[in-house]
């Protein structure tokens, strides 16, 4: 992830609070979302950027999770998201997301 | 007309990580709308 970016959240959730704080993830394949994921959550794992042995904990979702999917109209959801969620192989992501997690495999 | 439907995304503040080889963050900010949720920070990476 960007050092910038890094710094950018990093003084948000200094400045806001963790509590309220959500990030969504777009990223196009398993390794881009498990670092963003780990980033936000764990600390850099690159241990380059201001996130390195920072673990922020913040709630972090990829856009193609069920939990974001609930919240969003389906028709829209399917307009917006539909095509590339196949494209970009959602469910891999998903499934990575949540071991990371720590929920077992399925 | 929707709006009033409890989305559970009330009162958060947002981070929105697009990128430009998989969602742009403005469309998934599109998505998001109209949620009760403020996005404080919205960017899409491009890794080359």
């Amino acid at each position: 992830m960007d050092l910038e970016v890094q710094g950018r959240i990093k003084e948000l959730a200094e400045s806001l609070g963790r509590a309220n704080l959500m990030v969504v993830l777009g990223a196009p394949n398993v390794d881009s979302s498990l670092i963003q994921f780990e980033t936000v959550t764990r600390g850099d794992p690159t241990y380059s950027g201001p996130l390195a042995g920072v673990e922020l904990g913040l709630d972090t979702y990829h856009i193609f999770e069920p939990v974001m999917k609930a919240v969003v109209d389906a028709e829209k959801y399917e307009e917006l998201f539909g095509t590339l969620e196949l494209a970009l192989e959602g469910e891999t992501i998903v499934q990575a997301l949540r071991e990371a997690r720590g929920a077992p495999a399925q | 007309m929707a709006g009033t439907k409890h989305s559970g995304l009330e009162g958060k503040k947002l981070i929105v990580l697009g990128e430009r080889d998989g969602i742009p963050a403005q469309t998934i900010e599109q998505a998001l709308e109209n949620l009760g949720a403020e996005v404080v920070y919205s960017t899409t990476q491009c890794f080359v």
